[in-house]
């Protein structure tokens, strides 16, 4: 009866046996190759490190020794192009990696680019960006209209097509957005400079609501004062968030100038924005704003209240004040909060 | 009586050798699917993504490391050192020392200076009171709090109180992290436009590697044999639990070794439970229910990638008492929300995974030691159940040791992170002998466990540390002179 | 009680000389001397000659309270020395003075109107001795005072700044990029500095070192962020050194945050770049870093 079961498990994992001998010899293999690919490729850099910091900070031709004849050494090149590129900025420098790339390492890119395996795709897609190799660009427009592509893969072509093709990203930047997470929508907006950010607070409103939120949160990050009356438009907007996201941005510029416009949030219903303007009111001298700040001091959100006791404390003169309030104040809340700044320093 | 004894070996011999069928192919099955998964990121250059995301700061979501550390004085330093070193944008970390009665404390004031602070603490989740907290003159985002003793749970809660950041990212206080592993673990949160709530990491086994001042330097394999079995059945429960369950947002585990969390979503559930053994598991499910009762749309993962090295233990007695320990938190927390299994109102969680857990986790090791004890009796009772004892030593051996060898060599392939041909063979080797001695042994301990229930023991589970570092080995001698 | 201290010795104008010379090599701050001589003094006859002591008196007035002014016995010759002054304030203080005597005189005498030329010495190293100083100072006043009136003759002989050995670590992960930093710093032009640049991968390599222990000015060029001791953890170990005023420490970062970096400036980095930054802007904050060390 169980004969023929154990027959096939008996075969079955013998099979097994030779199949994981066979994929060992494999790995083995596959170990020692890549251990020569990798010694081959130190070898590269440390021999041609000096040339190639010669030829790029010095005004030399290429010298020939430094194109690379097989995989390792491409492979080397860029290790040293990625280190230069990360960390070093300098135009001269970047135009020297980008004619070099065109030249020397298109086939390369050009043979990962149209590998069926998607990491290798990925893989030529981050290079072509890093060491903005402009001559493969034409090939990445056929590739974005390939039938299947990631969401890894559209974001990156999306990042080529802004780099090399500003224009026609603009034109259609209103209908790319949808397909686009939080993350990779900010990462692109604030690679724009501030010329075309302008242009798209003029369609922000066609934009979906989370959309505009992130919008405002990268005008914070660019710290730019041009998005100033932008942003304090915004403050009689409808929506609550745009309200909380413009005083966030305008939170990070670190200067207004228009007190009377922010006077209406110390009795919004929303505790956010009476957060964020306890937080605005340390743009002024204390004098000015101790008042508002004191009526903060005592409101029913603990966020509020240490937001204000902390905008005191680091104002000047701020210590003095924090400890006159605690002497006359009645709220025991607000007393606790300015005890707590005073004691800590900040 | 012979006739009832032959019904009875026929029986409990099918209804094993079923049992034992189903598991196997249930097995293979996610160990395909893990390697179409691997595959997929085969060769792709994960540095490249990673320089993209560290000056990221505008887009990345600032985080609170926590750390609960209960008599940690030989690893903490290097802990603490390895998150100082990590490749992130903008951290915190915060060392919860939940009454310790060691050097704990003292050894992290003095290594980094670390200065009393008065700030107050808006109680989010229930957690003991917190004595003093304390800030590093090195590092700013370095905080020490200390708290009366209330276990794992209660110091991660006060943790998660005293973070400022919207994430938070526990680790245990004996693990070392690799630079690039928040990161790593962070991205499909972020890709996801926060639609994944918890993260959990690889953890591996930090024996034997040359670790100095919290970061890894030489990967070399620890001798003991029980310690190369863990290094395989981690992979093992990689390869065929985790990739898997992960990718149908089916995982009840995320390792308590190393995880990242929503803030918000964890104190809506009211944060750790304190009185369970298995937090970390708890959390999880209690996160899975808050969003299937509610319906939010939300997901768990599990990140391939990125590592955290902790220490494993190194004798049966320590080893013994982590694997009742687990298998009693497992149980605890299935019998807590025993009416999320087979509930369609859970969907896929109270449908697959609960029943999963339930037969393959919990009573699994109680059918699997019963497989064991019917082939040794089987083996006495001679002729008549032989071909029964010998198909079910094969699938043992076929369930054990070639699946762990598989799942091995699937790691080899795609990480390879013991380089070197004699490696190789060791582990292979001892990933054959699995089904013979370590897999008998866990069976013992986690039936044990399942009997510990019953009798309901808790504690902090204390395990013998002898430290990760040779630095603060010599630390400490150096200290104690 | 202290007044009734009486020294046996009483400091010669050499000593004052020597300690300060010694001082101009401590402090990297030159310090220059001063041949000034009456215009026409040695012509005159001796009775028509102004109150020397009056002059005296009216020069130490004029000089910084750090600076010292000797009458030479028998001429009308002074030798001063000014402290913490290069040529070009001791040119600067000279025509100053020039102008002052020569329109509104000097007061103890009635406002006598006198003319002057000198000639300066700045002392930038300590291997000149004061005989020789006095020797060629004497040559070069006697040059200027022939050339005629408020005339000033520069001494170039002693000017010369020493060589000095500065160490450089630089703390960096990339082996790539640590190696262009230090061919960059190895091709700077730093005059008198001779950099004797190390490599680290590390802040625990570095800190086990012990290369920063040594007197030397030491840069140090490091990540925040290193395996094992980070940036941060070396910077403090550095601040709590005793003459740690000596160690410059730049601080490269890939993080942006506002934030870190002011928590950096405040933990003692003395300059913050951020990655990726040009290496122009390196060089050009290492060249002013060192010519700063000299205060004139």
């Amino acid at each position: 009866m169980l004969k023929i079961p154990i027959e096939i498990l008996i075969i079955g994992i013998c099979a097994i046996s030779l199949v994981i001998v066979i994929l060992s010899m494999y790995l083995v293999l596959k170990g020692t190759r890549d251990h020569i690919v990798s010694r081959k490729k130190k070898k590269y850099i440390q021999n041609k490190q000096d040339t190639w910091y010669r030829y790029f900070n010095d005004d030399i031709p290429l010298p020939s020794e430094l194109i690379p004849n097989n995989n390792s050494e491409i492979k080397a090149v860029e290790e040293i192009f990625l280190a230069y590129v990360e960390n070093i900025s300098s135009p001269i420098i970047k135009k020297k990696i980008r004619e070099f790339s065109n030249q020397y390492l298109r086939r390369y890119y050009l043979n990962l680019l149209l590998h069926r395996r998607w990491s290798l795709r990925m893989n030529a897609l981050y290079r072509i960006v890093s060491f903005e190799i402009d001559s493969l660009v034409d090939e990445c427009k056929k590739y974005a209209k390939r039938a299947k592509l990631s969401s890894e893969e559209r974001f990156q072509l999306l990042i080529i097509q802004s780099m090399f093709d500003e224009d026609s990203f603009i034109n259609e930047f209103g209908d790319l957005l949808l397909m686009l997470s939080e993350y990779e929508y900010k990462k692109l907006l604030v690679s724009f400079s501030v010329e075309i950010l302008e242009k798209l607070t003029l369609q922000i409103d066609e934009f979906p609501e989370e959309y505009q939120y992130y919008f405002i949160d990268v005008l914070g990050i660019k710290r730019n004062f041009s998005f100033l009356t932008f942003l304090e438009n915004n403050l009689s907007h409808d929506d609550t968030e745009i309200r909380i996201r413009s005083l966030k941005a305008i939170n990070e510029m670190g200067m207004i100038t228009d007190l009377d416009r922010y006077k209406v949030f110390l009795d919004s219903p929303v505790w956010e924005e009476r957060l964020m303007l306890a937080k605005l009111l340390g743009a002024f001298p204390l004098e000015q704003v101790y008042p508002y700040l004191e009526e903060l001091l005592q409101d029913e959100n603990w966020w509020v209240r240490s937001q204000s006791a902390r905008t005191i404390g680091n104002s000047k003169d701020g210590k003095s004040r924090l400890e006159m309030f605690i002497a006359t104040a009645q709220d025991q809340y607000a007393i606790e909060m300015a005890q707590e700044v005073l004691v800590r320093g900040y | 009586m012979n006739a009832v004894v032959d019904v009875l070996m026929k029986f409990f011999g099918g209804f094993i050798i079923f049992y034992m069928s189903v598991v196997t192919v249930a097995y293979t099955c996610m160990l395909i699917f893990a390697f179409i998964e691997i595959r997929k990121q085969y060769k792709l250059d994960k540095s490249a993504l990673d320089e993209d995301y560290i000056d990221a700061l505008y887009y990345y979501k600032p985080l609170s490391i926590i750390i609960p550390a209960y008599n940690e004085e030989v690893g903490i330093v290097d802990s603490i050192q390895s998150v100082m070193s990590l490749k992130y944008p903008q951290m915190e970390l915060i060392v919860v020392n939940d009454g310790s009665e060691d050097q704990t404390q003292q050894i992290v004031i003095e290594q980094f200076r670390m200065k009393k602070i008065s700030k107050a603490v808006k109680q989010q989740v229930e957690s003991k009171p917190i004595i003093q907290i304390y800030q590093s003159e090195i590092h700013h985002n370095l905080y020490l709090i200390e708290k009366e003793n209330g276990g794992k749970a209660d110091a991660l809660n006060a943790g998660i109180n005293f973070a400022k950041y919207p994430y938070f990212c526990s680790i245990d206080g004996d693990s070392i992290m690799d630079e690039k592993s928040l990161l790593r673990v962070m991205k499909p949160i972020i890709l996801s436009n926060e639609e994944v709530i918890a993260a959990g990491g690889n953890v591996r086994i930090a024996n034997g590697l040359d670790i100095q001042w919290g970061s890894v330097y030489q990967k070399r394999l620890p001798n003991r044999p029980l310690v190369l079995m863990q290094i395989i059945e981690y992979t093992r429960a990689f390869m065929m639990g985790r990739i898997s369950l992960a990718k149908f947002n089916l995982i009840l585990i995320i390792s308590g070794a190393f995880s990242v969390f929503a803030k918000k979503w964890v104190i809506e559930v009211g944060g750790y439970s304190v009185n369970t053994i298995g937090e970390d598991m708890e959390l999880v499910v209690k996160l899975h229910r808050f969003l299937r009762e509610n319906k939010i749309k939300k997901r768990i993962e599990f990140v391939p990638d990125p590592v955290c090295w902790t220490e494993a233990p190194e004798s049966l007695r320590v080893l013994r008492r982590q694997r009742r320990r687990w298998h009693q938190g497992l149980i605890e927390s299935l019998v807590k929300h025993i009416k999320m299994t087979f509930n369609p109102r859970y969907g896929k969680v109270g449908m697959i995974s609960f029943p999963y857990f339930w037969l393959v986790e919990c009573f699994g090791p109680i059918i699997e030691l019963g497989g064991y004890v019917y082939v040794i009796v089987a083996f006495f009772m001679g002729k008549i159940y032989f071909e029964f004892a010998v198909l079910l030593s094969l699938l043992f051996i076929l369930y054990g040791s070639v699946l762990s060898a598989f799942s091995f060599l699937l790691e080899v392939w795609s990480v390879n992170l013991y380089a070197g041909t004699k490696n190789f063979f060791r582990l292979l080797l001892v990933s054959f002998t699995e089904t013979f001695w370590y897999r008998p042994l866990t069976l013992i301990w986690r039936c044990e466990g399942f009997i510990q229930v019953f009798l309901r023991r808790k504690s902090w589970g204390n395990m013998k540390r002898v430290g990760l570092s040779k630095n603060s080995r010599n630390k400490r001698s150096k200290r104690s002179k | 009680m202290i007044s009734e201290y009486s020294f046996e010795h009483s400091v010669t104008t050499k000593q004052i000389f020597d300690a300060l010379k010694a001082h101009v090599m401590r402090s990297r701050t030159a310090i220059t001397t001063v041949f000034l001589g009456l215009y026409g003094g040695s012509d005159t006859a001796s009775a028509e000659m102004p109150d020397v002591g009056e002059i005296t008196a009216f020069l130490t007035n004029q000089t910084r309270k750090s600076d010292f002014v000797f009458k030479i016995s028998n001429d009308p010759i002074w030798f001063m020395v000014l402290a913490q002054s290069g040529e070009r304030e001791a040119a600067a203080f000279l025509r100053r003075l020039f102008r002052m005597v020569r329109t509104e005189g000097i007061p103890a005498l009635n406002n006598q109107k006198l003319l002057f030329s000198a000639s300066v010495a700045e002392i930038g190293n300590d291997e000149g001795t004061f005989e020789e100083l006095i020797a060629v100072g004497a040559l070069a006043l006697k040059k200027s005072l022939s050339k005629g009136p408020e005339q000033i003759e520069y001494i170039a002989s002693f000017k010369k700044r020493p060589s000095e050995k500065v160490r450089v670590s630089i703390l960096e992960e990339n082996a790539i990029y640590r190696d262009v930093l230090h061919r960059t710093l190895d091709n700077l032009d730093l005059g008198h500095f001779e950099l004797e640049i190390k490599e680290f991968q590390d802040g625990y390599e570095f800190l086990e070192s012990k290369w920063y222990l040594s007197s030397h000015t030491h840069l140090i060029l490091m990540n925040d962020i290193l395996p094992r001791q980070s940036g941060l953890d070396v910077l403090h170990e550095i601040r709590r050194l005793p003459n740690n005023k000596r160690i410059i420490v730049f601080m490269m970062t890939k993080r942006s945050s506002e934030e870190d970096m002011i928590y950096a400036y405040e933990s003692g980095v003395d300059s913050y770049f951020i990655k990726p930054f040009n290496l122009r802007l390196l060089e050009i904050e290492v060249k002013r870093t060192f010519e700063r060390l000299y205060t004139c």
